[in-house]
This record gives structure tokens, C-alpha cells and sequence, in this order.
């Protein structure tokens, strides 16, 4: 299993790796920010985009709908990692096509969770 | 020579031209003068609005720095405690192989597995520890945003004070609050649920 992680915050990509290693994912890429994200996923195949939200250049809700809308990675499982937690901000994520969201700060538990959930649903 | 209409008398009265002139004047700068005070009543409105959230800001990082500490502290506590153990635990295995006592090795063995198992725990529970860094940087992020805001303002004043050439820095960009993690994964969890009819996908 091939994982992409987006995150501005070279600690959390970091933390985001060794929780998804703890839970046996070993391949695992990492990008900056959107655009460095779309890059990657344009040349490799990934079974799972994780994805934080504020990100300079380009955000990880852009990154959301700009994957829903350009083959063949339009249905790739995508889990959102981000600070923010109001209503109309997971609304808006799930309405661009994420696929589940996991607030920030979260224990490895709940991250394998989620990424099990989603793989499982494949 | 020139008449004035007084509109609360309804009566005339007769002023010169250079006095209806500097009236007109000084009618003017009182204006101009008091949309001032005004404008600059709502910077300092503004700014004194965006303060306390700064400090709440501020008080967060210290308050989840010093949280993190505490357990980053308490967990490689914990390690070197258990690495003690496990030094313990390999002399007591090594002494019973020693002696040829092969089936009284498996007990340390199995201790020590048990230990190991405790340690990778320990290690994952610093590592979520230190994502403290992420939200703590955001949150210095957002708090530079409004100072910069505030930074905006003052400089807004200081040009209806000195006159509009006075220079002043451009505004920040606006950063959304973040909210209570625990809460927010419940909420997310139920939004899930009512988006996916519960497939967890």
C-alpha cells in the first residue's frame, strides 16, 4: 500500500509516517502543499491521499477538488488532517469528496482507525 | 455685501461675503475633523477587539508547550525505568541459560517482549506529543496576522493625523479559530455518519 501524506509542517508529515509505520504502511510520500501533491500523484500511483487543510500555495480543499476531478485519480480515498473543527468546515470539506477527517491534534489510534476504514473500504 | 437665510429663525440676516466664506471654511475642517475622530474610533474599536484573542492565542501556546513537555518528560521517563527493566530482565535470562534452564528463560523472555511492546508505545505517544509543534506554530502564525492587522491601523490613524501621504503596511490575511480537537473528531464522526449513511467511508 502506497500512501501520499500533504502537510505543510515537516514534523507533522513526519508523525503522520511513523503512526502509518507503527500500523505496517511503510511506503509512504510526502508533499509540501497541494500543487507539490498533484506533482506526485500525476507521476505515481497512491492508495490513499492524507491531506492537511491550510497550506500555502495550494490548500488541501483545493487539492480535494482538483483530485474528484481529474482521472484516474478521481476516486482515490482521501482523509482531510486539519486544526479546523467547526461545522461548515467538515461540511465543506465531505461536500469536495473527502472521504473522512481527522482533527488535529490526534492520537495514532485514531489515525490507524481512519486509514483502516478507508482502505477496508476500497 | 451678501444675505444668509438662518433655517431654524427663518428670518435673514445680512454677513459679509469673506465671513460667509470662512464660515463655509471652517464649517468644512469641523466635518472633516469629527469623520476622522470617527474613523479613528473604529480602528481603535477594531484593534481592541482582535487583542484578547491574541492573548488567548498566546496563552494556548504556552499552555500546550508546557502540556507536550509533560509528557515527552513523562513517557522518556518512563523508557529509561523500562530499559532498567529490560537490562534486569536480560541478566536474569542470561544466567538461566547459563545454568542450562531452558525452560525457565521463557519467563524474562516474555517479559521483556511484554517491555518492548510498552516501548513502542511510549515512543508513538512522544511522537503525537510533539505535534504540539504544528498547532503551536499556527497559532504564532495567526497572532502575527494580527498584529499585523493592528500594525495596519495604527498606520491608518497615524495618516488621518499626519495627512494621507503618510505610508502604511498593507492588511493581514484573516486566519480561522481553531476548535476543541476531541470535540471537533466527535462532530466530524457524526457529519461522517449523516454524509456516508454510516459506511465510514
Amino acid at each position: 500500500m502506497k500512501v501520499l501524506a500533504v502537510d505543510d509542517s515537516g514534523t507533522m508529515r513526519r508523525i503522520i509516517r511513523n503512526q502509518l509505520k507503527q500500523a505496517g504502511i511503510e511506503d509512504v510520500d510526502e508533499a509540501e502543499n497541494g500543487r507539490a501533491a498533484l506533482v506526485l500523484l500525476g507521476r505515481n500511483r497512491y492508495d490513499l491521499l492524507i491531506t492537511d487543510w491550510n497550506m500555502p500555495e495550494m490548500c488541501g480543499l483545493d487539492l480535494v477538488i482538483e483530485v474528484r476531478k481529474t482521472e484516474p485519480i478521481k476516486k482515490m480515498p482521501i482523509l482531510m488532517v486539519t486544526t479546523l473543527s467547526a461545522k461548515e468546515d467538515i461540511v465543506t470539506a465531505l461536500k469536495a469528496g473527502v472521504n473522512n477527517y481527522v482533527v488535529k491534534p490526534f492520537d495514532a489510534a485514531t489515525l490507524q482507525a481512519k486509514v483502516s476504514q478507508l482502505v477496508g473500504a476500497q | 455685501m451678501d444675505e444668509m437665510k438662518n433655517t431654524t429663525s427663518e428670518r435673514f440676516i445680512t454677513v459679509p461675503v469673506q465671513a460667509r466664506n470662512e464660515i463655509g471654511e471652517l464649517t468644512y475642517y469641523l466635518e472633516q475633523g469629527l469623520r476622522n475622530i470617527r474613523d479613528i474610533t473604529e480602528h481603535l474599536r477594531g484593534s481592541s477587539g482582535t487583542m484578547p484573542s491574541v492573548l488567548e492565542d498566546l496563552r494556548d501556546v504556552v499552555r500546550m508547550t508546557e502540556a507536550a513537555t509533560v509528557r515527552v518528560l513523562e513517557e522518556a521517563e518512563a523508557l529509561v525505568d523500562d530499559s532498567r527493566i529490560a537490562a534486569r530482565l536480560i541478566a536474569v535470562a542470561s544466567t538461566k541459560a547459563r545454568a542450562g534452564d531452558a525452560a525457565a528463560v521463557a519467563e524474562p523472555m516474555r517479559a521483556l517482549d511484554a517491555l518492548v511492546e510498552r516501548s513502542n508505545a511510549r515512543a508513538m505517544e512522544i511522537m503525537s506529543a510533539l505535534e504540539f509543534q504544528d498547532l503551536t506554530s499556527q497559532k504564532v502564525e495567526r497572532t502575527f496576522g494580527v498584529l499585523q492587522e493592528v500594525l495596519v491601523r495604527l498606520g491608518k490613524i497615524q495618516r488621518l493625523v499626519d495627512g494621507p501621504d503618510t505610508a502604511g503596511p498593507e492588511p493581514a490575511a484573516v486566519v480561522k479559530e481553531p476548535h476543541d480537537s476531541e470535540a471537533g473528531q466527535r462532530l466530524a464522526d457524526e457529519l461522517l455518519l449523516d454524509f456516508s449513511g454510516g459506511s465510514g467511508g
